[in-house]
């Protein structure tokens, strides 16, 4: 036995406890008991039950044939009042249960055994549980102590590298902010690739992925991803575990929600016994430990007169001896700031054996590491389980969420992030009177990005009450009744105010405001039943089940300008024209499900799903699809000749094979209609149609093989989980992407939406391995998990009868960075290939021509290509350089990625290492894109740009000072403007030459930009201590615990740009691992104190 | 007993609520607005469902209008972009935005084309020839820019077939014949519409933009085609004499906000200032200087008019005095460029007209004054501004918003038709002209514009071409007029562009701003001068060899996300032919 065992077993306890309904014992009320010096002879024990590994938490400790009992504690001790010769049984799920008579002693320690038959932790799995042993599909548990190790705002961050087969990179290192979380990869394109949460069986409802969905309108770029989760709401400190199904046997119960996995939340539930407070506070500082390497102001003025000296600026005096001047502003150090951040929780739980409870409280406050952005959050829970009668259970939970996102646009073009290491060093922040200055050069205005991050709204607030009720009806024996109806309710507000700007030519004397008020409402009814029964050594459970569920929202909207001041942020002061919008819809869904197990003799099991789903979102042809699986399993280790043969070191052997079907229905409503837009014109307001309709638009579908083979060893110290799959998704539900000669390009208010249709097929394959030991076990304890993920992804078709059909992903606006051919894996960075630098004269004109190779044979430097620029490969050979000669240079999908968790114990001290990483990923620098152009002569750009091309006359003392022929009449006064006297100086440089101009466009997409994103990350380093109990009980509290935790402190990586994890992008679809100012995830120092009392 | 009634009549009940209601439960069509099945009943409808053809699709194109019409002409300084010195590539984004919009003109002016066509409501003809006429306007711009281009008649036929990616271009020559075909069209729809002053597109707006297409088409075998010349002729004699249109009396009240609906426009952009992003005009923004409005979102003071341009007005800066532009007996001058010295009373008259220099070095009239004159020609633009909220509040009632107003842009003027007719008039030998019509029609815009001016007594086409450039100044019109141009004579289009001033100049603030504080203009060589360090740019790069007629005309590249798509459109693949007449129909 082990403490992973026990700590499962634990859980498995709680579930049965409380989810199933059933307990072991029924408990007498702690009032009951009789006080010893009432009672003749009765006497008071006490105790601890443990096992192999510890304390067991929960075991119920009963006088037999009574109903005198109690359960243990946290520490595995129980005190019970008794008579000495009464019988008391100890018993504990997964546990053989034992029996004692209580003699002399008053102190006694209870040792349980593992119940080897009963080995079965008990799972949560969809719309039921299940024994783990009897589970044949894949499927990964994450405890308590996987949320609670790691420093995080929102759920999803707690995914990452915990779970073989799960993918979690955060969008951005906002407080708060979401995770793209893929299950066994990428399986499908623009509809959504997430999971389905549920928490307590109610499916979260995300209310909005973009930051126009929020109400924020395009503030936060036009991606159809923003930085929001919705998962920020839930406080992670009310969590138990988390179940990830991830093979189609396992989420086929969910039908159409189900393709992209499923994440099954349990929140924490009452126990009965006295109230016990727990206080669990933590105090963080949140920092960038990486900066860019940005040039200085004296830098800055070399580079600048050096741009003069090749006639691409003219000199300006400020810079005429750069060796006078300072280093200027540190625009990068000024976005940044060493941020706090602080949470607290209390929480209460006990109960009778009738009645549990859990209430709990919490507040949490992030700063974030870039100047004004934060995020705050308070919640309340409460969670209720009565025994109504014997054959009636209900239980309810509440949750009610408020938060507050102070957002900043951190990435893109328009980001802070961009502006903050392109603004030049020579401009202050602010003006001697202390107010900002104004950022404008010759041809140049910025905003002032200080200014803009700490004067500009951004602001979401969210409310949230969610739950549900359920009853639990158990007419006869074996049979339940569960009836259930959940609800989620959401109240946004999203704000957004740009004040009065008065900063020299950054002026903006009229603010605007726009506030958008979101409400959605969502129910579901669920009405299952389940029949389980064993006999002999067959056992089978049946469940058929009903669901529906309804979700609508609106929202109504006003902008407005012109506020007289900006002291009130209310649009409605506003003396401009009010733009007022609102809309509302809903969706809905009915389905009809069941599920069949059957279990011979521990040995042989088998599961059948079917779910058959009606979806509003599809039009009356293809309303309804159904779902089936199947799976079944082989408990080897349970055969007697394999017992016989290993059974000595071989503890666990499992082999599975599981097939299922899932489906994909979340693209909104009504897209297979035609809906009407607004447009308004000086001719009146025009209705216009929004997309092109396709009445048959339907599901998307999956199917997925699973083999996977579980394998434990001596006793289960070595625990090894393998799984392979290959699953399939098909018809995948997409607006087809068209050339722009369709019409269906530009504009998202202009142009035409291309149909929705279902138009590919996306393979993934991969291969899971989790190897779970426990090296050293005793009194110095190494507890180590070890999981690592390969998976292999293939765009087989699009097949929409086209013949070039493609996935375009762009980095921003117009320009391509992605492309996804068939037969090729998703998002792959898709450009030229550069060839080095063309040296002379010669080397272009031997050289396939570039497009801007003059037909005349004239070379001018500012409008053909010229010596220093980048000289790409003509890829097909035909002697151009052209659109055809972009090709595949570097995929962003990971060929693996691993989760290294480590603790080490001894006596109250916990050390946690956990290490994670990626491998064979490829970024996409955009920002070094941007921060190596050198078109302008007024953005900072990296110091790396001194390496760039430097032209140098061939012969320096030519004379141009009558003009020289450049070979078409026109004359030319300038060493630099003839071609034939200019040759490149460091002929070993790959950086092209600078150019205002930039005719051969140097910084079109290629490979210069794309690099290994691989990293290993020391994620986590926790060091906790619980103080000795006999120490804190004489401080009145029942445990103390101190720690600290270091997140994100080293990353090894090759990667030039702040943070090799990218996640995708927030400006286009499409598009994975492209760093476009991606806002860095931080470094964080905390300190944590949880008391209980 | 009576628990196990409530738990099977439970049952029973829920069951049969889920099943009995599901259909009803599951029909959601979209709830919170029209659509395509319950609207297009009424004439009013009918119109309305038109409307955004005359903005939104349009919006994207703004900027590619200015920088390939007036910047890649010459017209206009825009310092560093690639279009001042020809070095534009397929994936620059204006190319890209401007492909994006002019083919979504023509998605949805097909779509709507054909979902009104399957109705009955009694104005369908009127709409169905508008929307001709858009489709035919946005396939003159592309053809114009990128040269062949592949014939999207029916998108969602072609959606069906699947063939979209791989669609052929075609020939310029017989994509012109397609535009003639849909004019024909929807003159043929809009007969006996006539609307000069509703400021929708009317049978004559339709027959105007055909005149053009024929002048145009007229070079595009490699050599001027008398019978397309005598074509347009005949049609813009048509609209001149018919149309019920007629040129404003001041060529400056042109751009005002006031004369959005004026005759003298043909076909306009309708913008609007409105909730939904692309309803409205936002060239201000990037043609005047920081400062112009209220809302920050003006970036233009960097560019200017450019030297050539001022020269072709006769300007020069640095060799006249003031009074030869003050005093410049052409009132386009002013309408188009400003210059030291002048001022406008329909901008800014809430702080009593504008003022060039004073916005630029008076803080007490304009806050955010500059104190430095920024464009490096010293004209800053004057056509498309509309000023300030408050001119736009005094003229139109609707307060302009950021990057957002209501000033419409004509992009088909009556002038244009009188100087097409004379144009055409000429003949396939371009032989000056005695003719008094050619004369009539000349003088028609030449007096708008110069009151002095006397009638000429003969025209010649260097006369209508020099014309031609003062009078669309800004217009977004004469790359296209080289382009045309170029298709039977691209040597004198290299040559005219590679001799064109399209440098800046240097040290003028100092000029500018002694000016304003003194009143002298004194230019001093050594602190003022034309910029020669930069040298010419080489406009062949956009030459394109029609390897049929074995001449080269100019054509941008198509934009490179659109060849990632469909190979056949790469800038080596040159277009088929299609019998057009055959092959399509309406």
């Amino acid at each position: 036995m082990n403490l992973n065992c026990s700590k499962n077993s634990l859980l498995a306890g709680l579930c049965a406890i409380f989810l199933l309904g059933y307990s072991p014992v029924t408990y007498a009320a702690e009032g009951s008991i009789p006080l010893p010096n009432e009672v003749q002879q009765a006497k008071k024990i006490t105790g601890t039950v443990s096992d192999a590994m510890g304390p067991v938490i929960g075991a119920s400790v009963v006088v037999k044939g009574t109903s005198n009992g109690v359960a243990t504690d946290f520490d595995g001790n129980f005190s019970l009042s008794v008579n000495q010769g009464q019988t008391i049984v100890v018993s504990y799920i997964g546990y053989l249960t034992k029996e004692f008579k209580v003699d002399s002693r008053s102190n006694y320690e209870i040792i349980l055994e593992e119940d080897k038959k009963m080995l079965d932790e008990v799972v949560v799995v969809g719309y039921g549980t299940m024994k783990k042993s009897d589970i044949s599909g894949a499927s990964v548990s994450l405890g308590e102590s996987a949320v609670k190790g790691s420093i995080i705002t929102s759920l999803d961050q707690s995914l990452q590298g915990r779970a073989a087969g799960v993918s979690a990179v955060q969008t951005s290192g906002a407080p708060g902010s979401s995770s793209a979380i893929r299950v066994r990869g990428t399986a499908t394109i623009n509809a959504n690739a997430e999971p389905l949460y549920v928490i307590d069986g109610v499916p979260v409802q995300s209310g909005g992925t973009s930051g126009a969905s929020y109400g924020l309108g395009d503030a936060l770029g036009n991606g159809s991803v923003s930085t929001i989760s919705p998962l920020s709401t839930i406080d992670p400190s009310d969590i138990v575990s988390m179940e990830i199904l991830k093979d189609a046997s396992a989420t086929a119960i969910y039908g159409a929600q189900g393709a992209n996995g499923v994440v099954l939340i349990t929140t924490k539930r009452g126990k009965a016994g006295d109230a016990k407070f727990t206080y669990n506070g933590m105090a963080a500082w949140n920092r960038q430990t990486k900066r860019l390497d940005m040039m200085n102001l004296r830098e800055y003025a070399e580079y600048y007169n050096s741009y003069a000296e090749v006639g691409e600026a003219s000199h300006v005096g400020n810079f005429s001896d750069p060796s006078l001047l300072g280093k200027g502003t540190n625009w990068q150090d000024a976005i940044f700031q060493t941020a706090f951040q602080h949470s607290h929780q209390v929480s209460a739980q006990g109960g009778s054996d009738k009645v549990q409870y859990y209430v709990s409280g919490s507040y949490m406050d992030q700063e974030g590491t870039i100047i004004g952005s934060e995020f705050r959050r308070f919640s309340a829970r409460t969670n209720l389980d009565a025994q109504l009668k014997s054959w009636l259970k209900m239980s309810l939970s509440v949750t009610y969420s408020d938060t507050k996102d102070d957002l900043k646009l951190a990435d893109s073009d328009e980001g802070l992030i961009g502006y903050s290491l392109t603004t030049i060093p020579s401009i202050p922040i602010y003006n001697v009177d202390g107010t900002y200055s104004s950022v404008s050069q010759e041809g140049y205005t910025n905003p002032n990005p200080i200014a803009m991050a700490m004067m500009d709204d951004i602001l979401l607030k969210r409310q949230k009450l969610n739950g549900n009720i359920f009853f639990e009806v158990t007419p006869i024996e074996n049979l339940v009744w569960h009836a259930e109806l959940g609800f989620d309710l959401g109240w946004n507000k999203g704000e957004t105010y740009e004040p009065m700007v008065d900063l020299g030519t950054w002026k903006r004397s009229s603010n605007n405001g726009r506030m958008q008020k979101n409400t959605s409402t969502f129910w579901q009814l669920k009405n299952y039943i389940t029949y389980s029964r064993t006999f002999g050594k067959h056992s089978a459970t049946a469940m058929i089940g009903q669901e529906c569920w309804e979700s609508k929202w609106d929202y109504v909207s006003i902008y407005n300008t012109g506020l007289p001041s900006d002291a009130v942020h209310n649009p409605a002061l506003g003396a401009g024209t009010p733009q007022i919008g609102a809309g509302f819809g809903s969706s809905s869904m009915a389905s009809f499900f069941t599920r069949w197990t059957y279990s011979y003799d521990n040995r042989y099991n088998a599961t059948y799903t079917y779910r058959y789903d009606g979806s509003s979102n599809f039009g009356p042809n293809k309303r309804w699809a159904g779902f089936h699986s199947f799976a079944a399993s082989w408990r080897f280790s349970n055969e007697k000749f394999i017992e016989e043969a290993v059974g000595k070191w071989l503890s666990n052997g499992k082999l599975r094979v599981g097939w299922g079907q899932t489906g994909n229905s979340s693209i909104g409503g009504y897209k297979w209609g035609s809906p009407l837009s607004t447009m308004e014109t000086a001719l009146g307001t025009s209705y216009r149609p929004a997309q092109i309709a396709n009445k048959d638009v339907q599901w998307e579908s999956q199917e997925q093989w699973n083999i996977g083979l579980d394998l434990g060893f001596l006793n289960d110290r070595i625990n090894l989980t393998i799984d392979w799959y290959n699953k399939e998704s098909k018809d995948m539900l997409m607006q087809l992407q068209l050339p722009s000669y369709m019409g269906t390009s530009g504009n998202g208010s202009s142009a035409l939406a291309a149909p929705y249709g279902n138009y590919g097929r996306i393979r993934n394959t991969g291969v899971e391995i989790s190897l779970n030991t426990h090296p050293l076990v005793g009194k110095f304890e190494w507890d180590s998990e070890f999981q690592i993920s390969f998976n292999k992804n293939k765009l087989v078709s699009l097949s929409d009868g086209s013949s070039n059909a493609q996935l375009i992903g762009y980095g921003q606006w117009t320009d391509v960075v992605s492309l996804t051919q068939v037969g090729e894996s998703l998002y792959s960075f898709y450009g030229y290939v550069t060839d080095g630098i063309y040296t002379s004269l010669e080397d272009i004109e031997t050289s396939a021509k570039p497009a801007a190779y003059p037909t005349n044979g004239v070379f001018a430097k500012n409008s053909t290509v010229y010596i220093g620029d980048i000289k790409y490969k003509d890829l097909n050979s035909d002697g151009v350089i052209d659109e055809n000669d972009r090709t595949n240079i570097g995929s962003p999908l990971p060929k693996f990625t691993f989760g290294f968790n480590n603790t080490f114990r001894y006596k109250g001290f916990d050390l946690n290492i956990f290490i994670n990483g990626s491998y064979g990923n490829k970024v996409g620098n955009y920002l070094k894109m941007k921060l190596t152009h050198m078109n302008s002569t007024w953005t900072n750009q990296l110091k790396d740009v001194s390496d760039r091309a430097i032209l140098e006359p061939i012969d320096p003392t030519k004379d141009y000072s009558a003009g020289v022929d450049r070979g078409d009449g026109q004359l030319i006064y300038n060493w630099y403007d003839d071609p034939y006297n200019v040759k490149l100086k460091n002929a070993s440089t790959s950086m092209p030459r600078a150019t205002i101009n930039d005719p051969n466009d140097n910084d079109r997409w290629s490979d210069r930009y794309i690099e290994d994103g691989s990293y290993i990350r020391l994620k986590n380093l926790a060091l906790g201590y619980n103080f000795p109990k006999n120490l804190v009980k004489r401080w009145g509290l029942e445990s103390l615990r101190l720690s600290c935790n270091i997140q994100n402190l080293v990353t090894l990586t090759k990667y030039d740009g702040y943070d090799p994890e990218i996640g995708v992008s927030t400006q286009s679809p499409n598009v994975m691992g492209l760093d476009n100012a991606r806002y860095p995830s931080p470094t964080t120092y905390s300190f944590g104190l949880n008391v209980s009392f | 007993m009576k628990l196990n009634n409530f738990k099977y009549t439970a049952v029973a009940v829920i069951t049969a609520l889920t099943m009995s209601s599901c259909d009803d439960f599951l029909d959601r069509p979209t709830e919170d607005s029209y659509n395509t099945d319950n609207f297009y009943q009424t004439p009013d409808q009918c119109l309305s469902s038109v409307n955004y053809l005359y903005n939104s699709p349009w919006y994207d194109f703004q900027r590619g209008f200015i920088k390939v019409g007036e910047v890649l002409s010459g017209n206009y300084y825009w310092g560093s972009s690639p279009y001042l010195n020809f070095s534009v590539n397929g994936s620059d984004q204006d190319l890209v935005n401007m492909s994006y919009s002019l083919w979504a003109v023509i998605g949805h002016a097909t779509t709507l084309y054909n979902t009104l066509e399957a109705t009955s409501v009694a104005n369908k003809n009127q709409c169905l020839g508008e929307c001709l006429t858009w489709k035919a306007f946005a396939y003159f711009f592309l053809v114009r820019s990128f040269g062949d281009v592949p014939i999207i008649h029916n998108n969602s036929s072609l959606l069906a077939s699947g063939e979209y990616n791989s669609l052929p271009k075609v020939k310029r020559s017989d994509v012109y014949e397609y535009i003639i075909m849909t004019l024909e069209k929807a003159m043929e729809d809009l007969e006996g519409v006539k609307n000069p002053t509703a400021g929708r597109i009317d049978y004559y707006s339709a027959e105007a933009l055909l005149a053009k297409v024929y002048l145009t088409r007229a070079g595009v075998s490699g050599a001027l085609n008398a019978s397309d010349l005598a074509k347009a002729a005949e049609l813009a004699k048509d609209v001149i004499e018919n149309s019920g249109r007629s040129l404003l009396e001041n060529y400056g009240d042109v751009w005002k906000l006031t004369s959005n609906l004026a005759s003298e426009s043909l076909i306009a952009w309708r913008w609007t200032v409105g909730s939904q992003w692309t309803s409205q005009n936002t060239l201000q923004s990037d043609l005047a200087q920081e400062g112009m409005d209220e809302f920050g979102d003006d970036w233009g003071g960097w560019n200017g008019l450019s030297v050539d341009m001022q020269e072709a007005f006769g300007i020069k800066l640095l060799e006249n005095q003031p009074d030869a532009w003050i005093n410049h007996i052409d009132t386009r001058l002013k309408a188009t460029m400003m210059l030291p010295g002048f001022s406008w009373d329909y901008l800014w008259r809430d702080h009593g007209g504008l003022d060039f220099l004073r916005f630029l070095y008076d803080d007490t009239y304009n806050a955010a004054a500059t104190g430095t004159l920024q464009t490096p020609t010293g004209a800053n633009c004057v056509k498309h501004l509309y000023g300030n909220t408050a001119d736009h509040v005094a003229d139109l009632n609707i307060a302009p918003a950021r990057m957002a107003y209501a000033l419409a842009t004509h992009i088909l003027r009556l002038s244009d038709i009188y100087l097409i007719y004379a144009e055409a008039k000429l003949g396939a030998n371009r032989a000056t002209s005695t003719d008094a019509d050619v004369i009539d029609a000349f003088y028609a815009v030449r007096h708008r514009a110069i009151p002095s001016s006397a009638r000429p007594a003969q025209v010649s086409w260097d006369d209508i071409w020099k014309e031609r450039r003062l009078e669309f100044a800004m217009e977004g019109d004469r790359w296209y007029d080289y382009v045309r141009v170029s298709y039977y004579n691209s040597d004198f289009c290299v040559n005219e562009l590679a001799n064109q001033k399209r440098n800046a100049y240097w040290g003028l603030n100092d000029l500018y701003k002694e000016y304003y504080t003194t009143g002298m203009w004194n230019v001093d060589s050594s602190r003022q001068g034309y910029d020669t360090s930069v040298s010419p740019p080489n406009v062949t790069v956009l030459l394109r060899l029609d390897s049929e007629i074995g001449k080269s005309y100019f054509a941008l590249p198509m934009s490179s996300e659109d060849v990632l798509y469909n190979p056949n459109l790469g800038s080596n693949v040159e277009g088929i032919h299609v019998n057009v007449r055959e092959t399509y129909s309406y």
